[in-house]
């Protein structure tokens, strides 16, 4: 049994490479979406994961659900390597809430449906322990049961986003992958549904994988937070450090593009170079160098080592900052 | 718990009766129904309807007029044609096989265009190519070609017709159902069932299939309106349904020759076609005005 | 015209579409006005008319869709008089829109170059190779590397950030008055959103266009904007200058807005977040009183009735029942606002 804070998945060099095809008759290249990530989610906390879209955290959420097979490496969850689980014991364990509450519930089923059917498909057989099963969802998620048998299209968005979370709690899985689960939401329902997950998260000692590129959000909901940035986690520390004193240059351009309402300051100014990333053609030495504003010559030649301290690690040549 | 969430109620009407109520309010989708209803229910009481035997033969009670004509009687209200036989009982008797045959053929297409159609659009890749080869290969067939090659081969009949049909219309079902699963299998609910360890038989009869019966009912109609034109065709060529089987294609054939003579032969059953044809076309052009805006949302 | 009048007047300004269950009004009555070189940030969730409000003001709402206000008068010109021709030629040469997708907004069949060109020699009789002189200078200008090569390549050959910058360029082609943004930096990246924010914000500063600026995110409307209107189903809720609504909020809407940020400081890390309870009326048929009401905890039965504007500073203004009942007693409701 993995205590809380302990491992609960372990990603171990984790690479994917899609081959992607340039066209008739040019043939095709490697698009290297993920480059070895290593990774811990401790059991009962909030692990955020950031980045720009491209940086391959979608793909590492689609491979941790078992919608994607990593090119290399592996994932061990409770310390087995996931192929070891059957899909089906596997998926009663990992759920995911995606972005879209629109695209994330067939329009065709009832909500009695949606919730039930990870119940009906792992064998329960029993009409009326599902019923109960999904009321006590409902009841979670402060809805009335009478919606039960009302259809998506007859809710809001933040009501449809706590189906899918219902829908992705009803087996009490371990750990719930979140991709993006309030984008698609307004800032007021957005509120809600993280209240709700905190409440959900506590109540169920659940762990999360909160992926997002609202930094302001993740601060907020996470213990710990992972930066990724073309397929690599360049800087992970604890929330606290990582936004008090953030070691990758990245991180901290990141950190600069928060917006927290303030009258008396105009836009940032962002410490990044504006060149364009492409995953396709990655430059030699650190992959961010032609974007970093600390960059020095070495920078473009070796590429940098992870360097720890304390839990807290980036990979930079400049290393961590002194403690 | 320590937040109170707010109780927030479902708006509006479910799908079903939104739908219902576009289906009620669609004029020409009634129109089509109810046609259609008419011609299910003379075929299914015809025994009932029909004033004679439609196969009894009164060689001296050839080409009787029908009832409007000078020489009429109400004892056969449409009159009889060249072997004697009532007309108006050929004529309800007819609708079943025209019905049988637009019904099965397109049942039988239907199967195998929404499995090809429904594999191809989930799988993609070689799967994929393989289904769009049979559709050009099916394409490059003319329909009315093969279809006489190959009733002349086995001979007429009601189930060699049926098969024949089936296995020549399914293409329109496989090209559409295939494009509309592409769209359902991009939707994060499909990710989710995978999520959750479902079979891949159960993720396509379960959640993709349900949204794509009102793409299904659409294509079925008027495909179902192209099996009875495609009956009634190959019955006049002498190669559908074999008499003395009161079929309306097969009415129109034994009619040609008195054409001139008696259009009313050729006219009555050529008519009740036509607007059998008119009537699923109603209820398939219908369809697609009710489940159009559904799309958006 | 005395040079007093502001370049844009919005007085009342309504727009309501026919549907089938009735009337639905999506924006009711709105008053504003805009002067040259000041921004207008409007603030609000979806559904609340802050795209449909800008649309109406650049005539690019469809026929069915009923635009009424007592004064809409750009440039000393009446916009709802104009006829569509005129319209047209105001639109992209005097005042350009910016989009939030600029994916959908360029054409995907004509190249960079040629889209650029194309708005400028429609408005001004300027041969191939100025318009290309001026397309190269501001591509330059919004950032944008050899912007020599940039200009034969097609919209989906470049990233959404060069995309949004393409659009700002265009936008910019006839140095416009008055420059809409409709959620411009959405679909971004955060450090994305971040630069193309402080471009906007200089490039209006140099050519001293006024800009309304529509967005949802509180955070970018206070980097950018002068003066702030919140809206709310279809209503200004609060309005002022930018350090004012975002200083001292009035209105419980606009307070409940900012209890719902999770980096506003309001709130501590990992704590629950504030919330506005309910959801958002039905914006069909007529309404009396206020539209919040049912959301509202300091909702009250004068709340049925005409709301009144209260005026709770300078030029600061809120349409709230309790707001001008306290204002009238000198103890305005306060949100606390802690330094983050």
């Amino acid at each position: 049994m993995i205590r809380t804070g302990d491992p609960i998945m372990k990603i171990r060099d984790v690479t994917r490479t899609f081959q992607v095809s340039l066209g008739m008759f040019r043939g095709r290249r490697p698009l290297h979406a993920l480059r070895g990530i290593t990774l811990d989610i401790p059991k009962g906390q909030v692990m955020g994961l950031v980045g720009e879209s491209g940086c391959g955290k979608s793909t590492l959420a689609q491979i941790l659900l078992g919608l994607d097979r990593p090119t290399g490496g592996e994932i061990l969850f409770e310390d087995r390597p996931i192929a070891d689980y059957g899909r089906k014991v596997f998926g009663s364990r990992i759920q995911p809430i995606f972005q879209d509450p629109y695209s994330s519930l067939n329009p065709r089923k009832t909500v009695r449906q949606l919730i039930e059917m990870p119940l009906v498909v792992h064998g329960n057989r029993d009409s009326a322990d599902r019923e109960r099963r999904v009321r006590r969802m409902l009841d979670l998620m402060g809805m009335p049961s009478r919606v039960i048998d009302a259809y998506p299209a007859q809710m809001s968005g933040g009501q449809r986003q706590r189906i899918a979370i219902a829908r992705a709690l009803v087996t009490e899985p371990d750990v719930v992958i979140c991709d993006e689960p309030t984008s698609a939401l307004d800032v007021s329902v957005q509120a809600q549904v993280l209240n709700l997950l905190m409440d959900l998260r506590a109540e169920f000692n659940l762990t999360y994988l909160f992926i997002s590129h609202d930094l302001g959000v993740v601060e907020h909901i996470s213990d710990r937070v992972a930066v990724m940035y073309l397929g690599q986690i360049v800087e992970e520390a604890d929330a606290e450090t990582l936004f008090r004193a953030p070691a990758h240059p990245y991180t901290k351009a990141l950190l600069a593009s928060i917006l927290v309402p303030d009258p008396h300051r105009g836009p940032p100014s962002v410490p990044l170079k504006a060149v364009q990333p492409d995953p396709m053609n990655l430059p030699p030495g650190c992959v961010f160098h032609p974007r970093c504003a600390e960059a020095v010559a070495a920078c473009a030649v070796t590429v940098p080592e992870e360097v720890t301290r304390h839990g807290h690690r980036a990979r930079c040549t400049m290393g961590l900052p002194a403690a | 718990m320590t937040t109170a969430y707010t109780i927030q109620d479902v708006a509006g009407p479910s799908p079903r009766t939104l739908m219902w109520r576009r289906i009620t309010g669609h004029v020409g989708l009634m129109i089509g129904l109810a046609g259609l209803a008419v011609v299910v229910a003379v075929a299914l009481l015809a025994p009932w309807l029909a004033p004679h035997d439609p196969y009894t033969q009164d060689l001296s009670r050839r080409l009787v007029p029908p009832v409007w004509a000078e020489a009429g009687s109400w004892q056969n209200i449409l009159g009889t044609d060249a072997l004697g036989r009532d007309y108006l009982s050929r004529l309800l008797y007819g609708a079943r096989v025209s019905l049988l045959i637009g019904f099965f053929a397109a049942l039988g297409s239907g199967l195998i265009g929404t499995t090809l159609g429904l594999l191809a659009g989930y799988f993609g890749g070689r799967v994929d190519s393989v289904v769009t080869f049979l559709v050009s290969a099916r394409l490059a067939l003319p329909v009315v070609l093969v279809a006489l090659a190959v009733v002349s081969l086995f001979g007429g009949s009601l189930t060699v017709v049926i098969v024949v049909l089936s296995l020549l219309l399914w293409d329109r079902f496989a090209v559409v159902v295939r494009s509309a699963t592409k769209q359902v299998r991009a939707n994060d609910y499909i990710k989710a069932a995978r999520a959750v360890g479902c079979s891949t038989s159960r993720i396509l009869l379960r959640e993709v299939l349900p949204n794509l019966v009102s793409t299904l009912a659409v294509v079925g109609s008027l495909e179902v309106a192209h099996a009875i034109l495609l009956e009634s065709a190959l019955s006049f060529l002498g190669l559908g349904v074999q008499p003395p089987t009161p079929s309306w294609g097969l009415m129109v054939a034994e009619g040609k020759g008195m054409i001139f003579f008696d259009a009313r032969l050729v006219a009555i059953p050529g008519a009740a076609i036509a607007l059998l044809v008119l009537c699923i076309n109603l209820i398939g052009d219908g369809f697609q005005d009710v489940v159009a805006p559904q799309g958006g949302s | 015209m005395g040079s007093t009048e502001p370049l844009l007047t919005v007085r009342d300004l309504s727009v309501s579409i026919t549907v089938p269950a009735g009337i639905l009004a999506a924006v009711r009555s709105v008053s504003f006005t805009l002067d040259r070189g000041e921004t207008l940030g409007i603030v609000g969730e979806s559904g609340c008319g802050k795209s449909m409000m800008s649309m109406a003001i650049m005539g690019l709402l469809p026929p069915h869709v009923a635009v009424r206000a007592e004064t809409l008068r750009f440039e000393g010109m009446d916009l709802l008089g104009l006829p569509e021709r005129r319209m047209a030629d105001l639109r992209g040469d005097r005042m350009a829109m910016i989009f939030q997708e600029p994916m959908t907004a360029l054409n995907p069949l004509l190249t960079i170059g040629e889209q650029l060109t194309e708005t400028y020699r429609r408005h001004r009789t300027a041969g191939r190779r100025e318009a290309r002189e001026k397309a190269l200078h501001l591509l330059d200008r919004v950032g944008i590397a050899s912007p020599e090569r940039r200009l034969g390549q097609y919209p989906h050959q470049l990233s959404g950030g060069l995309r949004q910058r393409v659009m700002i360029a265009m936008a910019l082609m006839c140095d416009p008055d008055l420059i809409i943004a409709d959620e411009p930096t959405t679909a971004l990246d955060v450090t994305i959103q971040a630069q193309i924010l402080a471009l906007l914000a200089e490039l209006q500063r140099e050519s001293g266009a006024a800009m309304i600026f529509v967005s949802h995110d509180l955070g970018v409307i206070s980097r950018v904007a002068d003066k702030v209107s919140v809206m709310y189903a279809g209503s200004e809720v609060e309005g002022g200058s930018t350090a004012q609504v975002f200083g001292a909020p009035a209105h419980p809407y606009t307070q409940g807005l900012f209890r719902c940020l999770p980096n506003s400081g309001l709130v501590a890390r990992g704590a629950p977040l504030g919330s506005i309870p309910g959801v958002v009326p039905s914006l069909i048929g007529q309404v009396s009183g206020c539209m919040f009401r049912p959301r509202c905890a300091l909702a009250r039965d004068a709340c049925l009735e005409a709301i009144p504007t209260a005026v709770v500073g300078d030029g600061h203004r809120a349409r709230c029942v309790a707001v001008a009942a306290a204002s009238a007693t000198a103890t305005a409701p306060q949100l606390e606002v802690s330094a983050p």
